[in-house]
């Protein structure tokens, strides 16, 4: 049976879950990425396997529907709609950027980097301007068999890339090769637990179809990665002349600095409506907020929040915000004192103040938070009430579990927007209720080192996570998850997620992954006070910026849909 | 008729006086002339670089975190850790790793960049990192000099001619504030006076486009520059004063203008050459302080030149390259105070005769 794609809405482009907006000389959070590998190889011999959450084309009866979307997050600030004209170059100041910078296909590693190749190259599938999978490169993607180990991939007719080459089946296989075997590659491990047998488990239909036979049942084959990330190159790919398949091609490149790129005239989704565009890297925030004020950027991310109110004031610039579903929670690890005590865990759940936090850390910008991650999946708890501020309850339960005059050490680092002012807003409420929160802030480098994961109370940085299972796979699913830093051991939570790994109904995933949720937010390791918008700045003179909910701010980085108007 | 003096306030001054005239008068005079001098002096900045080697490779070593950890993310497997710290070297004993650094750096091979290797199958030396933010950080060092040593000589001199007068003390003041007010506190002002706040005729940070460098965007330089000039100028200025204020009232410029000769001719042959010996002895501070102020000036015009590259290889452990730029700075303090020393005893005429050994 198959599951054609809904091809009416406007095609965009996916989004792997990445860094930070600080330096990216640290890691991009890649937890997303580790997932859905973690998904798929606990699926082996389990049969039918679900996506979660999200679209995916599994043989039942009815076809699944692509997707809902999650809850949309508000709050979003846009510059009044105009319709941009052709022409013009967009300088853009990036926030991130170093030596390591790369425009490798399977290697980005900074938040810029994963911008520019998004901007370069292309996917099989996309998300549309309502996180629905749409089809791109691929035309069509059926499972031919009920436990969804054999995809037949149909690619789009007559896709060019950047040298004239047009897009066949042998440069799909081209692609999963060279991201499974590139040196540091960052797609390598979800690709293998996708599970192509490049060796016996290929079959050329045609010129543009292909029949893959995989090794193991994937039954989530049409989510990420292969909708959001794996991007396809030519055969022949050289990294040291990037030639992708997106919308702007490549023309220079100096890492840690500045990168340039033209339009592709002949990108499959219509030309861009810009000639150029120039990233540069200004890591500095005011010579970002400056370079855009005198005239020498037309856009910059991460605008700091000292410098709204001057850009709000100047008339030459637009503030932007588009609403995320990054987070910086608080981070208590269960199985050391105190929080191995639930009580302790809640009351300090309770004694934020998560408005007063907002406007403090984030200047009144982005969204409360009630403990619970992945706003935008279907399957978010939103019927769970929100959690607010409790002082008195919060202290009744330390009380109770005596502590109540604990001293506790919270271990941070500036690891993105509002991280060390909601730490010390965190220090000032806790002190009403009783508890004596010692700040160590360390430098970015050094908090994630080797003592990453094992101190008892810390923060941590995640980009948006789109779907809450896989989320689950690599934080708190099972005590031996990559990134279970609050070392989550709750049995029951473990049996729930094994049991939705296996569970093809929507409906029944949906009351798993609820009552999952709810305890969680009972009994969890989180605190997660808020969630962080993207807030930025463009030039007066540019136009065509819309509120794309992929949360990577400036237009969703579809930049040939914005210019310049008068 | 006496030899000229030094000023006084330059004899106060321990670098500019005692020490570099003796220096300069025992090395010289003792031991085969200028020739031996320069040699002496070469040596002895490479016995400072080899401490210097040690001291900032004791730094980064200790360095708070592992490095290739840091390098490969905590994704990474305790293998891809494990297999990075002994392709670094970092198994081995800081003695050996010392030995093969120091070994390779007296060649001139800066090693590989770490940070730059990881995403890339492309090698990228440290020495291609470095070259082009060296010659950018150059250029606003030289470009910085050439104007502000000679704008604080001629400043200097206009002040001391009108010594106490209306426009001596107003340069007295300014020279003050500018020397009070923080460097960073500086650069910042003149963007907001002139590109972002007040007006935006010039440009507030430096972009240099891909496989270019920074003197090739003129206009982007000029409050950089600026900002270096105003940081620099008050010293050799005040310097230049009062050694022109010295050098007028001394007693064979009082012969020449009893004799009759003109005032200008006084000043520009007679008085001038004189003043300038207090300035040139301080060129090796100025130069050295130019440095610090260029760190500063790359910090907020985002210049991509050698201060901001140091500081993203320290946030990204990326050793090799941060040893690099830390044993630059010092080969080039070394050397500006060769130069300065060497142009010193050009403009000391007692320090290079031998009878003064």
């Amino acid at each position: 049976m198959h599951d054609k794609m809904d091809s009416a809405a406007p095609p965009s482009e996916g989004a792997p879950i990445d860094g930070f907006p600080v330096d990216p000389s640290q890691l991009s959070r890649r937890a997303f990425l580790k997932g859905a590998a973690a998904m798929g190889s606990a699926v082996v011999g389990a049969g039918v396997i679900t996506a979660c959450g999200s679209s995916s084309s599994i043989t039942t009866p009815k076809p699944r529907r692509l997707t809902q979307t999650g809850g949309e997050l508000s709050g979003a600030i846009m510059p009044p709609y105009r319709q941009p004209q052709p022409g013009g170059t967009l300088r853009i100041g990036a926030s991130t950027g170093s030596a390591s910078d790369t425009l490798d296909v399977a290697g980005p590693r900074s938040q810029v980097d994963y911008r520019r190749t998004e901007m370069l190259y292309g996917s099989l599938l996309e998300r549309d301007q309502h996180n629905r999978t749409i089809p791109a490169l691929a035309e069509e993607i059926t499972p031919e068999t009920s436990k969804g180990d054999v995809w037949t991939v149909r690619l789009r007719d007559g896709a060019e890339f950047h040298n004239g080459k047009t897009l066949t089946v042998d440069d799909i296989l081209f692609s999963i090769n060279y991201h499974l075997t590139a040196k540091f590659s960052v797609f390598a491990s979800n690709l293998e637990a996708v599970g192509f047998d490049l060796k016996n488990g290929v079959k050329k239909l045609d010129a543009r179809t292909v029949r893959f036979t995989l090794k193991r049942p994937y039954a989530i084959f049409t989510e990420y990665p292969i909708s959001q990330g794996y991007w396809i190159v030519p055969e022949g790919y050289n990294p040291a002349h990037p030639v992708g398949i997106g919308a702007f091609k490549y023309e220079s490149f100096t890492p840690g600095q500045q990168s340039v790129f033209s339009a592709f005239p002949n990108y499959y989704g219509g030309k861009p409506l810009l000639d150029k565009v120039v990233v540069t890297s200004l890591l500095d925030d005011n010579a970002r907020v400056n370079a855009l004020l005198s005239n020498q950027v037309d856009a910059i991310v991460d605008v700091p929040l000292g410098s709204v109110e001057q850009i709000k004031g100047d008339n030459n610039t637009h503030f932007m915000v588009t609403p995320a579903g990054q987070f910086i929670p608080f981070v208590m690890r269960m199985d050391v004192k105190p929080f191995t005590d639930v009580r302790v865990r809640q009351a300090f759940r309770l004694l934020i103040d998560r408005n007063v936090m907002l406007r403090q850390a984030l200047g009144g910008y982005g969204n409360i938070a009630n403990d619970l991650y992945c706003p935008v999946d279907p399957f978010y708890a939103s019927n769970i009430p929100q959690r607010v501020h409790d002082p008195d309850q919060a202290k009744s339960l330390l009380k109770a579990a005596g502590h109540s005059n604990l001293s506790i050490e919270l271990v941070a680092a500036p690891v993105g927007l509002g991280a060390m002012e909601s730490c010390r807003v965190f220090q000032a409420q806790a002190a009403q209720v009783g508890v004596n929160v010692k700040l160590t802030q360390l430098d970015v480098g050094t908090f994630f080192g080797s003592d990453w994961g094992k101190r008892t109370f810390t923060i941590d940085q995640y980009g948006t996570p789109i779907d809450y299972f896989a989320m689950m796979a690599v934080t708190e699913a099972t005590p031996t998850a990559l990134y279970n830093e609050t070392h989550n051991a709750d049995p029951k939570l473990g049996s729930l997620f094994r049991q939705a790994l296996v569970t093809v109904d929507d409906a029944k995933r949906k009351q798993i992954a609820y009552e999952m949720q709810s305890i969680e937010h009972d009994s969890g390791g989180y605190i997660i006070p808020f969630f962080v918008p993207r807030i930025e700045a463009v030039s007066a003179k540019t136009a065509g910026w819309q509120n794309w909910p992929n949360y990577r701010g400036l237009n969703g980085w579809h930049l040939q849909y914005v210019g310049f108007a008068d | 008729m006496a030899p000229p003096e030094m000023s006084a306030q330059v004899a106060a001054d321990p670098l500019a006086s005692e020490f570099v005239e003796q220096t300069a008068v025992d090395g010289l005079a003792r031991h085969g002339g200028l020739l031996g001098w320069l040699a002496r002096r070469v040596l002895q900045g490479v016995a400072v670089l080899v401490v210097v080697s040690i001291v900032v490779f004791a730094i980064t070593s200790a360095l708070p975190g592992d490095p290739a950890r840091t390098i490969l993310g905590q994704d990474a497997t305790p293998q891809a850790v494990a297999s990075l710290r002994h392709q670094l070297g970092l198994d081995r004993s800081l003695l050996s790793q010392y030995g093969t650094w120091a070994g390779k750096l007296a060649r001139g091979d800066f090693g590989d960049s770490l940070l730059a290797n990881q995403s890339t199958a492309a090698r990228r030396t440290v020495a291609s990192l470095v070259l082009p933010r060296l010659v950018n950080s150059l250029t606003l060092m030289v470009l910085a000099a050439l104007i502000s040593i000679p704008l604080a000589i001629a400043l200097g001199v206009a002040s001391a001619v009108r010594q106490d007068r209306k426009a001596d003390k107003l340069g007295l003041l300014i020279s003050l504030l500018l020397t009070a007010v923080p460097e960073f506190v500086i650069a910042i002002g003149l963007v907001t006076v002139f590109a972002t706040t007040v007006l935006t005729v010039l440009p507030a940070v430096v972009i240099v486009p891909s496989g270019s460098t920074a003197i090739a965007q003129p206009h982007e330089l000029i409050l950089p520059v600026l900002t270096l000039v105003l940081i620099v100028v008050p010293y050799p200025y005040r310097l230049a004063r009062a050694g022109m204020i010295e050098a007028l009232q001394s007693e064979y410029v009082t012969m020449a203008r009893l004799k009759g000769v003109p005032v200008r001719r006084v000043v520009r042959k007679h008085a001038l050459p004189n003043a300038l010996i207090p300035v040139v002895q301080a060129l090796g501070i100025c130069l050295v302080f130019l440095l610090g102020g260029v760190v500063v000036v790359e910090f907020v015009f985002g210049f991509p030149g050698l201060g901001t590259l140091l500081t993203t290889a320290v946030q990204g452990r990326d050793l090799r390259t941060v040893q690099a730029c830390a044993m630059l700075y010092a080969a080039a303090v070394v050397i500006i105070n060769i130069l300065a020393d060497g142009c010193t005893i050009a403009v000391t005429p007692r320090a290079r005769t031998r009878q003064w050994g």
